[in-house]
Order: structure tokens, then C-alpha cells, then sequence
């Protein structure tokens, strides 16, 4: 986690800014006293790069054709745990020949599939002429780089479609087309959201195009490029007003497509694709299959799309929903009676409330925070303050062992040995704080299966956390679910993490009066997650960009 | 800008003009007939550290030959090349995980730390825990590659959470090579055009041409415009990129072909289980077909291969081994709940250093595979293997105790006699104040041998960050 305000030189308390850090800071803290005049449009870049994801989606929408293999790049580099960040969205050789090999492969397939194709021509093939050539151009171009073609442009784009009529073996017209999808998908317009307004209006921001916003709407709320509907209501102005962008971001929210964007968002703040190929002691875990992994992955993100999309629920919902989605392998580990397929239920289970609640207690984060043969505090306190409270943790500064001390008469349960492990004042400095958020999960056992007893000895999963800058006392993972759902911290947390993803980069000081502004709006609506995504398409960071420009 | 654009075009309608034989050819004949054969550097990179007590040959220093290497070492796997194989001993980490340096504090955990330092002797980066600068591979194919070609750059399974243990080469400060863990991609990198005898050869040419022409215009029209400097490098990367994607073939206009069955199993893999454990050998021998292909056919100087990641790394389930435990892990020995002692049976697990004895043995047998394949590739003055340095590393040693001492190097080939290989060297220096042999000088000495030379054309003196290479100059007792 990289993204604190502050700049951290040590691990010895806590300091709290906008952000939680664990460390001394020498923080900025600052800005506050801007928020009067209306937040500041935070720093965005003119080019962001499409991520692989986005890359894919755009060319199905675009094409009609399933994606292949030719697509599956290079992993980009994550910054601040999301692969969305423009810093981190280059384009390197190597991905300049995917991006090369990937065009020419897909531009063969769009026009060898004749639904695929048919779908972009606006004529008959057979009287295909320059017109309708033009009209096909200026249609998928529109589409591909989410603006009309200036007339210099267009003339360009048609000179190449000419030159494509002879360079393949289909129909002239297919060949051309082929030519120009070839361009189109290594066209920096295509791979890059552009956005190069550059006129201040009278308030010294500088508004996006109606095309601008259209982008950052549908990359934001579905993952892909914008469909025509919005196309045509940033040519015809209505997205120049905060009404207009609302309108459009509750109709993309309430399409199926919206999915895929809570799916990335959610995988990558939740690291959940670790859920799979998980390893489990043989002799402890005689039962456990690591093809449960897809099971896993697929109940955490139905779970999620249910409380948000379907539900149209809360924060506090998704931290404390007491359901899940189980087939037989699942309903065995949750403890669930009945008879189960092995697909997933279409609708959720209830679980026993008293051993779940939201996210935390999923078996999918507790599985794979946990070793082969036993539970891992110190991975699920991290991650819960990593991820949940925003709190920054450095690693030790100094070299550690990193074998927990042996069971004894004395030491009995993984918690002591943690607990014995981490008892130096040098590691309580951090520890002090990972430990109890990591032994609230003593229920869980290392496949997240929920126990009573351990070892011999009844769990203790008790302890206390600091949260919303005071100590609070609770039982178990129960407790702490619910304390995160009605925290400021946890809620703030999680609207960070959002206004991360969402604009693609890591906060700046002068986002503070922005996100201030976020919360308290989303405070006094229980924090509905539907409002708070669209809420960030109201932000002034979201529709305009500051006159600066940032180094 | 707009002159090197130009000449760039006007290359590329000349080769469009002319038959695609002739205008390979003297490309080709420059590679295959002026002067000694390019020589190559080979990162073959273990992770989690080894069975130490079980590595090194059972032989005094000195003269290596195929009865150095008893069953007591998984060296054994590779006692047939061993008039070609170098082995130093004492070669420590620059600098220890604890340093600090200017950067303050390290950061990083071990594992991080070591596979973040082993090629580039950089601090990591507080934040990201990328490494400060380059790594070595990418030095070399920055002075040696074709323009614009980097390293190649492979991985063997899955990288985890990404971060710092997922990455080992670096084209500059904070800036991971993610390596390629799909083999029929990074062989398609290669295989550029349809080959030799495709008729459709010059439409292609022509085909990317015409692409190339229209992006360039774009390219140019966002760059004219105010952006911020971040902006414009970045899309000045890419546009370089572009200008300098060969028209025609890669490589130096040899062949990059495997033989059709072998493309053809390689084609055939699941993209969607390339990262399970099950396949980790598979994907692994695939990737050093590539590899061994790309080097021998010119595409690059310089590859890395990372199998796993450190503080990972697969669960061993084949070649003999049934492990239920993945490498890491078993590299700690207490699998039993908590167990700290070493030895059975007080809570350790029983046998796990004759698991982890297994596992080097499994790197053996592929460094061998390797090995196998680049010497299978002829040159006028010996095989590419002969003309290469492959270097068998690991971020650890010990790595129950993660130790940055004693590191285990197995150099393969001689990089066209530049390195005094069958030989078993002594390189500690005073071990009470641990002054082993600095691992910058191993990289020092590694750039010269494949021809890296100084900005002032004499030889590189030192490589890596000034407060982590405190001794400069290049390991004697390693060259001819």
C-alpha cells in the first residue's frame, strides 16, 4: 500500500490524517481550508491507457467477436494494489507487437464472421460503394475512439480503407474494412482515453467535452468504451450538466454491463483472484479439493453484485450480510444443511449470523489468508487494516524470523504463538495494531471453516481495535464486521478505494475537500454504494480538469 | 522527430520494393559470416533458497570433471557439461538485507529484497518495493539488442499478488519487466511474419505500412498539443516502439522457428491453466524452447527465466516428488503446527530436506534441459551455449534462515572463452567479518563478458547503486 498522504519514516503509533498511517508523519494535512471555494479538480492525466480488461471489452462491443487468446498480455504493473493506475499504464515493445499481433489476428476474425460483420456494415455487400465505406468508417471510428472523426481525419481513414481493398483475398469491401480495423485497434485514439479540453471556463477549471465525460462514464461504470446512446448525448449537450451526467450514470448502472466494473473494482481491492489454487494440508484437510477455488472466487463476487447491483444496498450491507451463495463443497465449509449442486445457488443462503458476517468472513479471505495447515493472523490483520481501514503498515525495518515460536503446555493456539512471536516492544510498534484485527478470525480455521475449540482449547477471538480514533472492544470477526460497517474509517476507507479506482490514480492532497464532501453526502444516505458511484460522476474532479498542468 | 520518421519510411518502402530474400539477405550474411559469434547472458532463476548442505560439489577447488559430482548434489544432473560449467563460491548478497544507504530504512521483505537487488545491486523503492534502477539484463539488451528489443523476459507459473517478489528484471527505477508466462505468446513475438516462403509476404509489408502511416499522424497531432511531461513520455515510448517494430522479420534475419510439432504442442496449451503447478514443468520447457530460440536466431542478447516466486512457488507433485507443501514453505521445514526445530521428530517435517533436495534436483534436470538446447544450436566458433553465460541463481541461500551468504551461482558456458569455466572456485574472503565476494562484481564481470562496454569504450568498472557496490572491478579468478 503505497498511497498515504504522509510521508512515513517509522512504525511508532498511530497517526491519523485523511488516510490512516501507522507511522510518523510528516504529513500535508493541509488543503483544508480550500474546501470553501469548491473542491479542486484533482490531477488527472490526458492519456490513460486502456487497461486489458477495458482493451478486450471495448473490442467485443466494437466488433461482436469473442476475445482470443492474442489478448492475454503482459500483466500490467498494479500501483497502489490497482491495475487501472495510469502510472503504471505504458505501453512497452513487447506490448506495441501485442498490440500489433492482437490487431491484425482480430481484424481477420471480424470480417470472416459473417454476423460479425454484417453487424458493421451499414449496406448490401454487394453495392457496397464509397459511401457506404464512409458510413462505415465514420460509425466505428465513432464508436472506437468515442468521438467523430474530424473531416482531415475521415479523409485519411477512407485513403486507407482504399489502399485495404486489394491487400487481402475477401471482398473489397471486407478487405478494407479488415485495413481498417487493423488501424483502428493500434490507433492511439483507441488505446488511450484522450482528453484535451483545454478551455477555462469562467470559474479557472477547465469543463471536459460532452465526449470526455461519455468516456470516463462508461470506462468507469462498465468497463468498455460508451455504447451510442451516450455517444449521442455528449454530441447533443446533455451531458454538460451534473443532471445529464446523473441521468447516464443510473442508466449504465442499471445495465447488466455495470457488473463488470463492480467485478474489477472488487477483485482487485479484494485480491480475490487469490482465491484460487489454494493448498491445504492433506492430513488436516483430508476434504479439500483447490478446485473449490472457482467456487470461492464466484461466491464473493455474486455476493457482491447481489448487495450492490440487485440489492441496491450498502456498505454496511456488503461488510455485514449474514448470506452467501453455496453449492454442496461451499455449504459444507459454511456448515449449511441441504442438498446443494455444484454450481452455486441462484439464491442466497442464509448463513448462521453468529459465524458470518460480509466480506471478512467469507471463506475465500480466510482460506487464502491462512497457511496449509493453520489460521494466519498476522496475513488477515494486515489485510484488514491495509484494505479495510486504510491503514498504511511498513514492513519491519529490521531482518526477522519469520517461524512462529513451537506449541508448548504454554503455547497452545496459533493467537499465542503470534502473541509470543511478535512480543518485542520493536514489534508491538506495528504488531500492536495487526494482531488483534487479525485474532478477531480465531473461528476460522486455515480453509476458513469455523471452529469452537482449537487444539483442545475453546477459541479466544476477543480483543480490542482502534477505530474512529478510539479503542473499541469486541468478541469476534462478527463484531469487528459490524464496527467496520458503521465506522467512519471503514466507510471512508472503502470511498477511497473507489475514488482511486475510479479516477485511475492514487489520491492527491487537494482530493481532501473532495472526498470530504463525498462522505458526508454518503453519510447522511446510509452509504449506498449505487449513490456513492454515482455521486463520484458529480464530483468536480470528475467533470472538470484544473487549469495546471501537472509536471 | 520528423526526420528519423521519415528515413523510417522510406526503409520501409524500399523493402517493400524489393523481393523479400534480397532484402534480407545481407542482414543475414553479416550475422553469419563477419567475425565472432554474439555472446549471451541467461538468468535461470530458482527461488526460496537451496538445500545448502546439499548443493555444492564434494570435491576440493579446482578443476571440475564429470566425477566431481556425486549423487549428494543435484549438480549430478549436469556433471555432463562439466569442462563447461563454473561454479563460485562465496559470493554475498550487496548489500546485506540490513543496510540502509541513503534510502533510510530498507524496505522489503527478505525474499523482495533479494529479487529485487540479484540483478540490478538497487535499494527498493519505498511504496512499490521496485528496485531503484536496472537490472542487468536489460543493460545488456539496451547496448546490444536490436533498437527498441528488450530483454526477453519469461516466467514460469503464477506471479501472485504481483509486488516484489514477482519481478527480477527492471528497464529503470521502479519500472518491472513483467515476464511472460504464456509460451505461445512469447514465441509469437518471435515468429513475427508468416516465414520465409509465405507468398503474402509483401501485402503484409504493405498492410503494416499503411497502418503505420496513419497512427504516425495521430501520433504526432497528440503530441503536438500541451501535455503534462508525464503524458508526452509516455506517448512518446510508445511511438518509438512502434517506429521501431521491424516491418518484416524479427531477429537478425535468421529463421525463429521451432520445428512445427513443438509449435504446435506449444499452441495447443490451456491459456487458462498456464499458472497451476500442474503445468509448471510443461510451461517451463516450452519457455526455454523459446528461449534458447530467441537467443540462437538473434531477437535478443539477454533472457531472464523466473520460476515462481519467492515466499511461493508450486506445490511439487511429479518427477517422483508427492509434496504437499508448496517450496516456500517447505524451504522453512516447521510444517507441523508450530514447529521450529530443524530436525524431526520434534514438530518438523519429517524428510523436508530431502524434499527440498528434490526440488534443486527438478532445477537440475531443467537447467539441463536448457543447457541441452542451447548447445543444440551451431555457430561457426562453437555452440550458443559455449557463447553464453547461463547463470543457475537464487535470492537466498539458506532459506530457512534467509541468508544473503554463500549464494548458490552454477555459470554455464563461457561466453566465447571470456570466462575460465570447468572450474569449482573459492571466493570467500574473511567469513568472520563476512566479506565474501560482493555479487556486483559477479554482474560487472558478466557485462563485460558479453561485450557491454563504458561510455568511454573501455571496460564497465561497476554496476548497480553507488551506496550498494562499494567495491568495483570485475571477479579475476572467474575470467580466462
Amino acid at each position: 500500500m503505497v498511497w498515504a498522504l504522509a510521508t512515513l519514516v517509522g512504525c511508532s503509533g498511530l497517526v491519523r490524517e485523511t488516510d490512516n498511517t501507522i507511522g510518523e508523519s510528516g504529513g500535508s494535512g493541509g488543503a483544508a481550508d480550500a474546501c470553501d471555494e469548491g473542491p479542486t479538480p484533482g490531477p488527472m492525466p490526458r492519456v490513460a491507457r486502456l487497461t486489458h480488461p477495458q482493451y478486450r471489452n471495448s473490442v467485443q462491443d466494437l466488433l461482436h467477436v469473442p476475445v482470443m487468446q492474442t489478448t492475454d498480455f503482459a500483466q500490467d504493473v498494479t500501483f497502489a494494489g490497482y491495475d487501472n493506475n495510469a502510472a503504471g499504464l505504458n505501453v512497452s515493445a513487447i506490448l506495441t507487437r501485442d498490440y500489433r499481433r492482437a490487431a491484425e489476428e482480430i481484424a481477420a476474425q471480424a470480417v470472416a464472421d459473417d454476423a460479425a460483420f454484417d453487424q458493421l456494415l451499414p449496406c448490401e455487400e454487394n453495392s457496397a460503394d464509397g459511401a457506404c465505406a464512409q458510413q462505415l468508417i465514420a460509425d466505428l471510428t465513432r464508436r472506437a475512439y468515442r468521438r467523430p472523426l474530424t473531416a482531415e481525419e475521415a479523409t485519411a481513414h477512407f485513403e486507407l480503407f482504399q489502399a485495404g481493398r486489394t491487400l487481402y483475398d475477401g471482398s473489397e469491401v471486407r478487405n478494407g474494412t479488415q485495413l481498417l480495423i487493423q488501424a483502428v485497434l493500434q490507433s492511439p485514439l483507441f488505446l488511450y482515453r484522450v482528453e484535451l479540453s483545454d478551455r477555462q471556463n469562467g470559474d479557472r477549471v477547465i469543463p471536459l467535452s460532452g465526449y470526455e465525460v461519455a468516456s470516463r462514464l462508461s470506462f468507469m461504470l462498465w468497463n468498455t468504451l460508451p455504447d451510442t446512446a451516450l455517444l449521442d448525448a455528449a454530441r447533443d449537450g446533455v451531458l454538460d450538466t451534473p443532471e445529464g451526467i446523473e441521468t447516464h450514470a443510473r442508466r449504465l448502472l442499471n445495465d447488466e454491463r455495470a457488473a463488470d466494473a463492480v467485478d474489477d473494482f472488487h477483485k482487485q481491492w479484494l485480491q480475490y483472484d487469490h482465491y484460487e489454487d489454494l493448498a491445504k494440508s492433506p492430513s488436516l484437510h483430508p476434504n479439500w479439493d483447490p478446485s473449490i477455488g472457482d467456487a470461492l472466487v464466484e461466491e464473493t463476487q455474486r455476493f457482491i453484485r447481489h448487495v450492490i447491483l440487485e440489492e441496491e444496498s450498502t456498505y454496511a450491507e456488503l461488510m455485514t450480510a449474514s448470506y452467501g451463495f453455496v453449492n454442496q463443497e461451499l455449504a459444507e465449509l459454511y456448515g449449511v444443511t441441504g442438498t446443494y449442486g455444484s454450481s452455486l445457488s441462484s439464491m442466497p443462503v442464509e448463513l448462521d449470523p453468529t459465524q458470518r458476517a460480509g466480506l471478512i468472513t467469507k471463506a475465500g479471505f480466510l482460506a487464502s489468508h491462512a497457511y496449509p495447515n493453520q489460521d494466519s493472523p498476522i496475513h488477515r490483520g494486515v489485510f484488514v487494516q491495509r484494505q479495510f481501514l486504510c491503514t498504511t503498515l511498513l514492513p519491519p525495518t529490521f531482518q526477522i524470523d519469520p517461524n512462529l515460536p513451537e506449541l508448548s503446555d504454554a503455547i497452545r493456539t496459533t493467537r499465542q504463538q503470534v502473541e509470543e512471536h511478535t512480543a518485542a516492544p520493536e514489534c508491538q510498534q506495528c504488531h500492536g495494531t495487526i494482531n488483534p484485527s487479525g485474532f478477531a478470525f480465531s473461528h476460522y480455521d486455515a480453509t476458513g471453516a469455523y471452529r469452537t475449540e482449537e487444539n483442545g482449547d475453546p477459541v479466544d477471538s476477543s480483543g480490542s481495535l482502534m477505530i474512529d480514533g478510539e479503542r473499541r472492544d469486541f468478541q469476534d470477526a462478527v463484531d469487528v464486521a459490524h464496527m467496520l460497517a458503521q465506522s467512519e474509517q471503514g466507510q471512508r476507507c472503502y470511498l477511497t478505494q473507489w475514488f482511486q479506482y475510479a479516477n485511475g490514480r492514487v489520491t492527491a492532497p487537494e482530493d481532501v475537500c473532495t472526498l470530504d464532501a463525498l462522505h458526508e453526502q454518503m453519510s447522511e444516505g446510509g452509504y449506498n454504494i449505487k449513490e456513492l458511484l454515482v455521486a463520484l460522476t458529480q464530483t468536480r474532479t470528475f467533470r472538470y480538469r484544473a487549469a495546471e498542468v501537472s509536471p | 522527430m520528423m526526420r528519423r520518421r521519415h528515413f523510417l519510411r522510406g526503409m520501409g518502402t524500399l523493402a517493400v520494393g524489393l523481393p523479400f530474400l534480397e532484402s534480407l539477405a545481407p542482414r543475414r550474411a553479416r550475422a553469419q559470416m563477419s567475425g565472432p559469434s554474439p555472446k549471451r547472458f541467461i538468468a535461470f532463476f530458482e527461488c526460496n533458497g537451496v538445500e545448502m548442505d546439499r548443493f555444492w560439489p564434494n570435491v576440493p577447488y579446482g578443476a571440475l570433471t564429470p566425477s566431481s559430482f556425486d549423487s549428494n548434489t543435484p549438480l549430478s544432473e549436469v556433471s555432463s557439461y562439466a569442462s563447461r560449467l563454473l561454479i563460485p563460491r562465496g559470493i554475498s548478497m550487496t548489500p546485506r538485507a540490513s543496510w540502509g544507504g541513503q534510502y533510510g530504512s530498507p524496505v522489503g521483505d527478505d525474499h523482495q529484497k533479494g529479487m529485487g537487488q540479484k540483478l540490478t545491486c538497487q535499494p527498493l523503492l519505498d511504496g512499490s518495493l521496485y528496485a531503484a534502477g536496472i537490472s542487468v539484463d536489460q543493460e545488456i539488451a539496451n547496448h546490444l539488442n536490436p533498437p527498441n528489443a528488450p530483454a526477453l523476459t519469461l516466467m514460469v507459473g503464477g506471479r501472485g499478488g504481483g509486488g516484489g517478489t514477482a519481478y527480477i528484471s527492471f528497464t529503470g527505477s521502479n519500472a518491472p519487466a513483467a515476464g511472460r508466462n504464456n509460451p505461445w505468446l512469447a514465441y509469437q513475438d518471435l515468429v513475427g511474419l508468416g516465414g520465409d516462403d509465405d507468398p503474402n509476404q509483401m501485402r503484409i509489408m504493405s498492410r503494416r505500412q499503411s497502418v503505420l502511416d496513419l497512427v504516425s499522424d495521430q501520433f504526432d497531432a497528440l503530441m503536438s498539443r500541451d501535455l503534462s511531461r508525464a503524458d508526452h513520455d509516455k506517448l512518446e515510448m510508445h511511438f518509438d516502439a512502434i517506429r521501431d517494430l521491424e516491418n518484416g522479420m524479427s531477429g537478425a534475419g535468421l529463421v525463429c522457428r521451432l520445428d512445427a510439432a513443438r509449435a504446435g504442442e506449444i499452441q495447443g496449451i490451456d491459456p487458462g491453466r498456464i499458472t497451476y503447478d500442474s503445468e509448471f514443468k510443461t510451461i517451463g520447457q516450452m519457455q526455454m524452447d523459446v528461449m534458447a530460440l530467441a537467443l540462437a536466431c538473434g531477437a535478443t542478447r539477454s533472457a531472464t527465466i523466473q520460476w515462481g516466486t519467492g515466499a511461493g512457488g508450486p506445490i511439487f507433485t511429479w518427477d517422483g516428488m508427492q509434496h504437499a507443501y508448496n517450496h516456500h514453505k517447505l524451504s522453512h521445514g516447521n510444517i507441523v503446527d508450530g514447529a521450529t526445530d530443524t530436525t524431526p521428530p520434534d514438530g518438523s517435517l519429517a524428510g523436508y530436506r530431502e524434499m527440498l533436495f528434490d526440488i534443486d534436483r527438478f532445477f537440475a534436470r531443467q537447467f539441463k534441459y536448457l543447457l541441452d538446447r542451447l548447445d543444440s544450436y551451431q555457430e561457426p566458433d562453437g555452440s550458443v551455449l559455449d557463447n553464453s553465460a547461463v547463470v543457475w541463481m537464487n535470492e537466498l541461500s539458506n532459506g530457512l534462515a534467509h541468508d544473503y551468504r554463500d549464494l548458490p551461482y552454477v555459470i554455464a558456458g563461457g561466453c566465447g572463452g571470456y570466462l575460465r569455466t570447468g572450474r569449482y572456485v573459492q571466493l570467500f574472503g574473511d567469513r568472520a567479518t563476512d566479506t565474501s565476494t560482493p555479487h556486483n562484481l559477479l554482474l560487472t564481470t558478466l557485462l563485460n563478458a558479453v561485450g557491454v562496454r563504458a561510455s568511454d569504450g573501455g571496460p564497465v568498472t561497476n554496476f548497480g547503486h553507488p551506496d550498494y557496490t562499494p567495491m568495483s572491478g570485475e571477479i579475476a579468478a572467474l575470467k580466462a
